[in-house]
């Protein structure tokens, strides 16, 4: 019977399915031969806003006209239609029209979806749950409303006047809700995909009220006013405080419980520890947790990359009362954003009069941020630029040095780094950079849709420590992979390997106090601690986190616990001496990474060595200086390493900078020798 | 087949059906009629649980009507002046596509009834005529051979000839059926009509067999040597009391010889002569209706 009607409504309506369908894979052809970055004036497509916005935006529309249109074959308001004397159940009628909106409707979406998958040469199986996840998101955020709207109305006429109507409604509802200060705090985090599930939801709650209610009472202007109330109110639910969200992403990650413990700076640069239901929530002063808050950039860079999504308040220290709020980019460390200093782990970049605020009234800064590390387990062959290589939807963003840097929102989400064949050498730069991706725990393909998240085929168990949460950094594995043809027209790879995702709040204390303050470290539980400078961080499969000081030359444990120690160099002191503990000297190193054994690698900036501390403390020297420069194997020197990361395979990815002061990427074997992998001084590498 | 028990429907503003009481015996042809905004429609609606009763009750082929289920409606014709059929099928698509939810859709009966009332198989139901409408809408109400056909004013704004091909066809096959008809065209049916139930102000005023109502309705007309001066009461019984110079008409709802003798020749003293004769379905409704009407004149 349920087939008997759907061809019914195909009879009816398959002149428009046709033209549906064909709209569908015609625009997924088009995006796909036309891709990304067909090189227009600044470097993305001249016709972004076809492909990204008007293309896909008439699929969708057509497809709401045609989920109203096949509901209104067998139109509910009214007592004349010739359907309701019949003996068709109402169940059956019900069924039929949603296995015509999924076939019908969403049918060409799926198949174009997998077929671009599979032609990008993406794994079927993340292909396909990747394309149904869309599908499904698709039929719940985009098609059940339009049912509802289907299931009031009697003709396309009416739908769109009903809809204009809403649209009008719900324009006003947003912009009077955005002026009235209230936020939006996980639209731009890594959380905005249950707002989303959360949206999914009510969707499937309201038509499993709302069509009962029209098909038993036929109260057709009494569901209509519920209708149009729910859509108008809908759209409210992002303005919830979305705590829930953040609860059930670390429900959904396995981390339940509570942070065992929250770090932050304080405005004296002190860092303190706060057992998490002791914090005090809010506008006071003096609220501290987490992240390494270094520095307060005074000014906005003319270029930035939307990491995540920072809410900026101003706090009179005397009242304690919020003077202004504004929302800022929250800036990455070094390797996510070039032009940083080194000494900026984590940049707030406050919007000038935010900045000229807090310094007039000796406020206090507090942001809150939504940090997003993630892990992406694929490695996904990346061609050349010019090759249309980067999907339609990746986040992409053209950073300094002409590097573009791109997270793709493919089913495998490749994070890559893409340099601009037509940059000159000394422009490239190469860097392992994943920005400001989002996660969800299922592999939510969108692909297409820019406004929708990230996709991440697994969630990563190793990440258990919630002492990692308070990461900031991005451990980075940097894989260098052949191309299908082995001909080096292949880039690079880069492959983030942790995945967590953390909201974070701290007090960046009064921005004219902490203004040139120097204090050195200090060693100590909780507040008493001191960092100088903290650049680096990692951690270690007991939840030990190990900071680098960098202007004090040392190595800092941070125990779960709270506990900081100097677990190897002399503060202060300067050398390159191995040895166990404080006997074993420092210069100025940047980063640190850890392996599978909780081996520390050190990237010894000024000494230009990458430094191994074993878990005992005993620190040796892996590579670097004259031991790795062997010409006969093809040794390098390095000369100022500043980021090193480990691979599975045992070797350390390092990047570096030539004599021209170009970054350049190394790779040290296990035995010591340093390789070239990318950069300006490598002959084999790529010219366009 | 069906019976009613107080049943009452209010709009927003307005009370449509005031405790209707009303039974259709199985294999009879009821018909319902009443004036314009009497409420017929509204009680097909609310039997045929297109419309749910604010109180009271119906029940049609011993089912609650609010819980019909595909199985009674796979017995009900449903007939109606305003019923909308999918546009845009054919008249073939369309009864095909009905013919799997009927277990007793008979083909020949379709092919019999197709060629007899000349419907186009391949034409789209939009661009057909009214009257061609109202055929495709019987053929598909009698296909299935319903044990209850329902019609709500089948006939109206059509011409002589459809109205004729309609009625007989409906008689051909509505032998063994119930019909329940509501319907203005009262000489169409008043041949075959055996019940009659008259709707006035959403009130069910009467209903009882035809030849009862048959029985007892008479028109009357008394001629009287000179002109008589109008009553200052008559009979309620009597309705349209007329005085044309000598001679006085009206009609008796309550027939009964004697009583009328009685009666008349108290208020008429030397009537000459009394011409009682029996009245059409048409002009008992006339009657009724004006009856009514100068009744709310006079309030």
């Amino acid at each position: 019977m349920i087939w008997h009607i759907f061809k019914k409504d195909l009879r009816l309506l398959w002149p428009m399915a046709a033209i549906v369908g064909l709209a569908q894979c015609l625009t997924a052809g088009l995006l796909a031969a036309q891709g990304q970055f067909e090189r227009g004036v600044n470097g993305f497509s001249q016709y972004g806003w076809v492909s990204n916005g008007a293309l896909p935006g008439i699929c969708l529309l057509a497809l709401v006209i045609l989920t109203v249109a096949v509901i209104q074959q067998d139109p509910l308001p009214g007592t004349t239609q010739d359907w309701l004397t019949r003996p068709i159940p109402r169940g059956y009628l019900l069924a039929a029209k949603m296995l015509f909106i999924a076939l019908v409707g969403l049918g060409p979406v799926l198949l174009s979806d997998v077929v671009s998958g599979i032609v990008e040469q993406l794994p079927l199986l993340n292909v396909i749950t990747a394309s149904l996840t869309r599908t499904l998101v698709l039929y719940g955020l985009v098609c059940l409303p339009a049912l509802l709207v289907g299931i009031v109305t009697r003709s396309l006429t009416e739908a769109l006047v009903f809809t204009l109507g809403t649209v009008v409604v719900l324009g006003v509802e947003v912009i009077v809700l955005a002026q009235t200060g209230l936020q939006t705090p996980l639209m731009d985090s890594g959380f905005a995909w249950t707002i989303l599930l959360a949206l999914l939801l009510l969707n499937v709650l309201a038509l499993m009220v709302l069509l009962p209610l029209q098909l038993r009472w036929r109260a057709t202007n009494r569901v209509r006013w519920i209708v149009a109330a729910y859509l108008c109110a809908v759209p409210a639910v992002i303005f919830l405080p979305w705590g829930i969200g953040f609860g059930l992403q670390q429900a959904l990650a396995g981390h339940a419980k509570e942070p065992a413990f929250a770090v932050g700076i304080d405005a004296a640069r002190k860092i303190s520890y706060t057992p998490p239901k002791n914090r005090s929530v809010g506008d006071g002063p003096g609220f501290v947790s987490l992240a390494l808050p270094v520095g307060v950039s005074p000014s906005i860079p003319d270029q930035v990359w939307q990491l995540d999504y920072a809410r900026i308040r101003l706090i009179d220290p005397a009242s304690g009362h919020s003077l202004s709020s504004s929302r800022a980019f929250m800036l990455g460390n070094q390797s996510l954003y070039p032009r940083a200093e080194p000494s900026e782990n984590l940049v707030v970049a406050l919007p000038v009069n935010l900045f000229h605020l807090a310094r007039e009234r000796h406020a206090t800064v507090s942001a809150t941020l939504f940090l997003t590390t993630f892990r992406l387990q694929s490695t996904k062959q990346v061609d050349l630029l010019d090759r249309g290589s980067v999907d339609e939807f990746s986040r992409c963003g053209r950073g300094y040095g002409h590097v573009i840097r791109c997270v793709s929102t493919r089913p495998v989400g490749t994070c890559t780094a893409i340099e601009d064949p037509k940059a000159t050498d000394r422009q490239r730069r190469p860097s392992p950079a994943c920005l400001g991706a989002t996660y969800t725990p299922w592999p939510l393909a969108l692909w297409r849709d820019p406004y929708y998240t990230f996709l991440v085929p697994e969630w990563v168990p190793e990440v258990q420590s919630l002492a990692a949460a308070v990461v900031s950094e991005v451990p980075m594995v940097i894989t260098d992979e052949k191309g299908p043809k082995d001909d080096a027209r292949v880039l690079r790879s880069y492959v983030a390997n942790a995945h967590f995702l953390r909201s974070v709040e701290f007090a960046l204390g009064d921005v004219t106090e902490a203004a040139g303050s120097e204090p050195k470290s200090r060693d100590g539980v909780g507040g008493e601690a001191r960092f100088a400078a903290p650049v680096g961080m990692t951690t270690d499969s007991h939840g030990n986190v190990f900071i680098v000081d960098h202007t004090d030359s040392i190595i800092r444990k941070v125990t779960s616990s709270g506990e900081v120690t100097t677990f190897a160099g002399q503060a202060g002191k300067t050398g390159r001496n191995d040895g166990q503990g404080s006997e074993a000297l420092f210069d100025h190193p940047r980063a640190i990474a850890v392996d599978a054994a909780d081996n520390l690698y050190v990237a010894d900036t000024g000494n230009a060595l990458i430094r191994r501390i074993s878990p005992a403390g005993v620190v040796s020297t892996v590579a670097g200086g004259a031991r790795s420069a062997q010409p006969a194997s093809g040794g390098l020197r390095l000369i100022h390493p500043t980021q090193v990361v480990c691979a599975h395979d045992g070797s350390l990815y390092v990047i570096d900078h030539n004599e021209n002061n170009s970054a350049v990427v190394r790779q040290v074997l296990p035995s010591g020798v340093v390789k070239a992998i990318a950069g300006p001084d490598m002959q084999s590498f790529p010219r366009n | 087949m069906i019976r009613t028990e107080e049943l009452n429907k209010a709009f927003r503003h307005q009370q449509a059906l005031r405790g209707i009481s009303l039974s259709v015996p199985e294999g009879s042809m009821y018909a319902l009629i009443g004036p314009n905004g009497a409420g017929k429609t509204t009680t097909i609606k609310t039997l045929l649980n297109i419309l749910l009763p604010t109180s009271g009750r119906a029940q049609v082929l011993g089912v609650d009507s609010t819980r019909l289920s595909p199985t009674e409606f796979a017995q009900v014709g449903y007939v109606s002046e305003g019923q909308e059929l999918p546009p845009r099928l054919t008249v073939g698509t369309y009864l095909e596509y009905l013919r799997p939810f009927y277990g007793t859709w008979d083909s020949s009966l379709e092919r019999t009834l197709m060629s007899e009332f000349q419907l186009p198989r391949d034409r789209a139901i939009k661009d057909l005529s009214h009257g061609m409408r109202m055929k495709v809408c019987l053929t598909s109400a009698l296909c299935y051979r319903p044990k209850l056909l329902v019609m709500d004013e089948p006939f109206s704004g059509l011409d002589p000839l459809v109205r004729d091909e309609l009625m007989e066809i409906l008689l051909q096959q509505a032998q063994d059926m119930t019909v329940f008809i509501s319907s203005h065209e009262l000489d169409e049916i008043e041949a075959s009509t055996t019940y009659v139930g008259y709707l006035e102000n959403g009130k069910l005023l009467f209903q009882e067999p035809m030849s009862a109502l048959g029985a007892r309705v008479r028109e009357v007309r008394i001629t009287l040597p000179e002109a008589p001066r109008p009553p200052p009461q008559t009979p309620s019984n009597w309705l349209n009391l007329t005085v044309s110079g000598n001679v006085v008409s009206f009609v008796d709802i309550g027939f009964s010889q004697d009583a009328l003798h009685a009666s008349a020749n108290a208020l008429f003293p030397g009537i000459q002569d009394m011409e009682v004769q029996p009245v059409a379905l048409r002009s008992i409704f006339v009657s009724l209706a004006r009856a009514s009407r100068d009744r709310e004149a006079l309030k």
